[in-house]
């Protein structure tokens, strides 16, 4: 066993004195969610993951080769070749050590923090606790040369353990039924939920071997590996690039832990951590994630100094910087693991944190000295990410610094909007929405020899729209990538600057833009370029996502800044119509239409760091009440973002 | 002793809200309260570092502050609130001290703040302050509301 070869002395004794007794059952079948979790069908399946998870302690523990788990119409079971759980007279409770084990809460070998090295359990609560919530439930052991027996209903038991006689081998059995009384909802263990499961651990604990069976069918299927956490990692993000095709690879190892770690850089954004503390999946992170990021930061710290990348010696590389498109395993085995909650999501160890960061910083840093192609496209990647930071923090700047003598900072919108060009169409739902785009072109009252003008077309599609209501559509945009794009789709393209346009008076029948005011200092001085292009009675149609009302709109500013820096107005409809009507337009007219947009999609930007990214995340997760009461949103259960937003499009017109 | 009780605490009001720690505690209030919210703000980004234990202390201390900050006002009230000058009292009292800490915001503070960000070409600060300016219109108008039902 892996794991288990650290340098404690690892000892055989495994007896009825072990087991140490805290308290009763009641509370369990009182209230079970706050010890599993739910009473739904997930809840039922938690039941199953202990079993299985107690094999597993056995496992780690260097005992155990096979589990077994077997899927029933009306009956699961899980069995293992381990020690077998101690059958011997408890020293104080005078009944046996595995009836202590089935029967009381917080009893187990875990809380003595002797005899087993590594143990994942619930917190001791594990054994118990399936059988206080199951209709019944029955064991078996060999163990010592003699096969006991004992069943239990409900947690209570029916007899005493019953010795059967002798038998070979060792091992463990324990066949249950969740209670229906209390899983309400359950009918029956998933199958491929059982084998995912299972798998996962296969990768987790190499050479043991973990079988799914499946009655009365008797279909098995086995996992058995020597992949190792090598294995797991391609399930991580497989749509996502690898910069390089090998894993890089950090162990490290003392008297108490012993851990290793596979990491890889993607072309993504988003970084990919999957981290096991005992072979329990830590989904929310901890002390362990913490410091192998804060070792990897430093090894990339250093190679970018060395490989003369970093900007100075106080130019340091941040967290987040170093970690933009990592995707890694890490698995920690650990004497005493401590977890924030019941559900075990967050280690909290605070004294593994300098082995693992060591030893994260050293050998990463090794492999990049080592592989010098690696370390160039790596070091690439955090260049970019960097200039791509730096760009976004000082979008803002740069038009503060140009506003003292009131013109607007032309490379700031092109380098932005020319990077995100690459992939226009797939960075948010909206730019594509047939319907929204229909809604805009609905608007048009010109005749068909009119001539149009998209301003900030950006691809083109809005003017686009228009074709065949008019006789041709002309776009302007400053970025010239967009200008390119363009050109697939309208008639005619010119580059140039919107606070200018580069048109006579009295031009165009018809003017649109769709989402771009909110992004200019000043508005009010492109609504009046508008103006004077479009000739007397000539119509200006104009787009642009508004908060529900007052009191979503500060919560909404905060979401929509930390996307894009370059936002400089957050309108809400009476500063839209009012601005409109100080440009000179009249006829006001306003359709409102609500388009889901996937928050997800959209912030996977060039412009939205990974920070604010995060923050965004925050702001979803913890909007205020007064704004949650006008503004729909929605949170999938695995973290996915939809917004609502009320587009509202505007048509005014110029008078005769 | 010949005043009576309810005089007695009239003059110590009237002694506190002359006081010079009255503005102390005026001003303890306020910074007790802003670090608060400081330090929820770094707690944050320490989360988003991952650095679990700096960003739990700060909330511990950001909750323990709720006290710190309460216990000023358990002394300001006995005058008077600081912000409207209005004696703290029964709810519907005190409904009115926030309708005018509200209004004085939507039609004073922020649109004069707005107006300053503008002149001095920071437009994205002048619109953070307009959408304050509405939020801050839209409390007081459902305080008013809840306060004429």
């Amino acid at each position: 066993m892996r794991a288990g070869s650290g340098s404690s002395p690892m000892t055989e004794r495994y007896t009825a004195e072990d087991i140490v007794v805290l308290s009763g059952l009641e509370a369990v079948r009182k209230s079970p969610w706050m010890y599993i979790g739910s009473v739904s069908a997930a809840g039922a399946h938690q039941l199953l993951h202990e079993l299985v998870h107690n094999s597993v302690d056995e496992a780690l523990a260097g005992f155990c080769t096979k589990v077994v788990v077997t899927l029933g119409p009306d009956f699961c079971s899980v069995e293992d070749d381990g020690r077998g759980i101690p059958t011997e007279t408890h020293p104080t409770e005078g009944i046996s050590a595995c009836e202590v084990v089935l029967t009381k809460l917080h009893s187990g070998s875990k809380f003595t923090r002797s005899p087993d090295r590594f143990s994942s359990g619930l917190h001791g609560v594990g054994l118990s606790c399936v059988n206080a919530l199951s209709q019944w439930l029955k064991v078996d052991i060999w163990r010592g040369g003699n096969a006991y027996e004992q069943s239990y209903k409900r947690g209570a038991p029916d007899m005493p353990l019953k010795t059967l006689g002798a038998a070979a081998g060792q091992g463990t059995r324990i066949a249950f039924w969740p209670d229906l009384g209390i899983f309400k909802t359950f009918s029956g263990f998933l199958q491929d939920d059982c084998g995912r499961f299972l798998e996962e651990l296969s990768f987790l604990i190499p050479g043991v071997e973990f079988v799914l069976v499946v009655e009365p069918e008797h279909a098995s299927i086995s996992f058995k590996t020597g992949a190792g956490i090598a294995g797991l990692h391609p399930r991580l993000n497989p749509k996502a690039r690898p910069l390089f095709a090998d894993l890089l690879k950090v162990r490290a190892s003392d008297e108490t832990l012993s851990f290793q770690a596979v990491l890889q850089w993607t072309a993504e954004r988003e970084s990919t951590i999957s981290s096991y503390v005992n072979c329990v999946n830590t989904v929310h992170g901890g002390t362990h994630v913490s410091a192998f990021r804060a070792g990897l930061t430093r090894a990339i710290d250093r190679i970018m100094a060395e490989t003369g990348k970093r900007g100075g010696p106080d130019d340091h590389i941040e967290v987040d910087e170093a970690t933009e498109g990592l995707t890694a395993v890490l698995d920690l085995k650990l004497v005493h693991p401590n977890f924030e909650g019941q559900t075990k999501s967050r280690l909290t160890n605070a004294d593994i944190s300098e082995t693992i960061e060591n030893a994260a910083a050293d050998q990463i840093l090794d492999a990049l000295r080592k592989n010098p192609r690696i370390a160039a496209v790596v070091t690439d990647k955090i260049l970019q990410v960097r200039s791509a930071r730096i760009a976004a923090r000082r979008a803002a700047e740069k038009i503060y610094f140009q506003q003292a003598d009131w013109r607007v900072n032309e490379e700031v919108y092109k380098e932005q909007f020319g990077a995100r060009s690459k992939n226009w169409h797939e960075s948010a739902v909206w730019i594509t929405d047939k319907e929204l785009l229909k809604a805009h072109a609905d608007m048009c009252k010109q005749g068909k020899d009119a001539l149009a003008l998209d301003v900030c077309c950006g691809s083109g599609v809005v003017g686009a729209s228009f074709k065949g209501r008019v006789k041709k559509v002309t776009g302007l945009d400053l970025t010239p990538e967009m200008v390119g794009l363009a050109k697939t789709r309208l008639d005619e393209v010119r580059q140039g600057n919107v606070y200018n346009i580069p048109f006579q008076n009295d031009t165009f029948d018809l003017v649109c833009t769709r989402e771009v005011l909110h992004l200019l200092p000043y508005p009010e001085r492109p609504v009046s370029e508008i103006f004077r292009v479009l000739k007397p009675g000539g119509q200006f149609i104009v787009g642009q996502i508004l908060p529900f009302g007052e009191d979503d709109a500060a919560w909404m500013y905060r979401v929509f800044k930390k996307k894009q820096p370059l936002i400089f107005n957050m309108f809400q409809e009476e500063d839209f119509r009012r601005m409109l009507a100080g440009g000179g337009f009249v006829d006001l007219e306003m359709k409102e239409m609500n388009v889901w947009e996937s928050i997800d999609v959209w912030i996977d930007s060039y412009e939205t760091t990974a920070l604010a990214r995060h923050e965004i995340r925050q702001l979803f997760a913890h909007a205020p009440a007064e704004a949650k009461a006008i503004h729909p949103f929605k949170i999938s259960p695995t973290g996915e973002i939809s917004d609502l937003w009320r587009w509202c499009i505007f048509s005014v017109r110029k008078p005769l | 002793m010949s005043k009576k009780p309810a005089s007695a605490e009239k003059d110590a009001a009237r002694e506190l809200e002359r006081s010079r720690t009255f503005e102390n505690l005026r001003a303890a209030f306020s910074e007790e309260a802003s670090l608060v919210f400081r330090y929820l703000y770094y707690a944050t980004l320490a989360d988003f570092e991952g650095m679990d234990r700096h960003a739990s202390l700060f909330k511990d201390i950001a909750e323990g502050g709720d006290a710190h900050v309460q216990g000023c006002f358990d002394f300001l009230k006995l005058a008077r609130d600081p912000e409207s000058g209005i004696a703290v009292g029964g709810t519907l009292k005190n409904i009115e001290s926030l309708i005018q800490t509200e209004t004085k915001q939507h039609s004073q503070t922020y649109p004069e703040m707005a107006k300053t960000a503008r002149e001095e070409g920071f437009t994205d600060v002048a619109s953070w302050f307009d959408t304050l300016e509405k939020a801050k219109r839209s409390h007081a108008r459902r305080l008013r509301q809840l306060s004429d039902d």
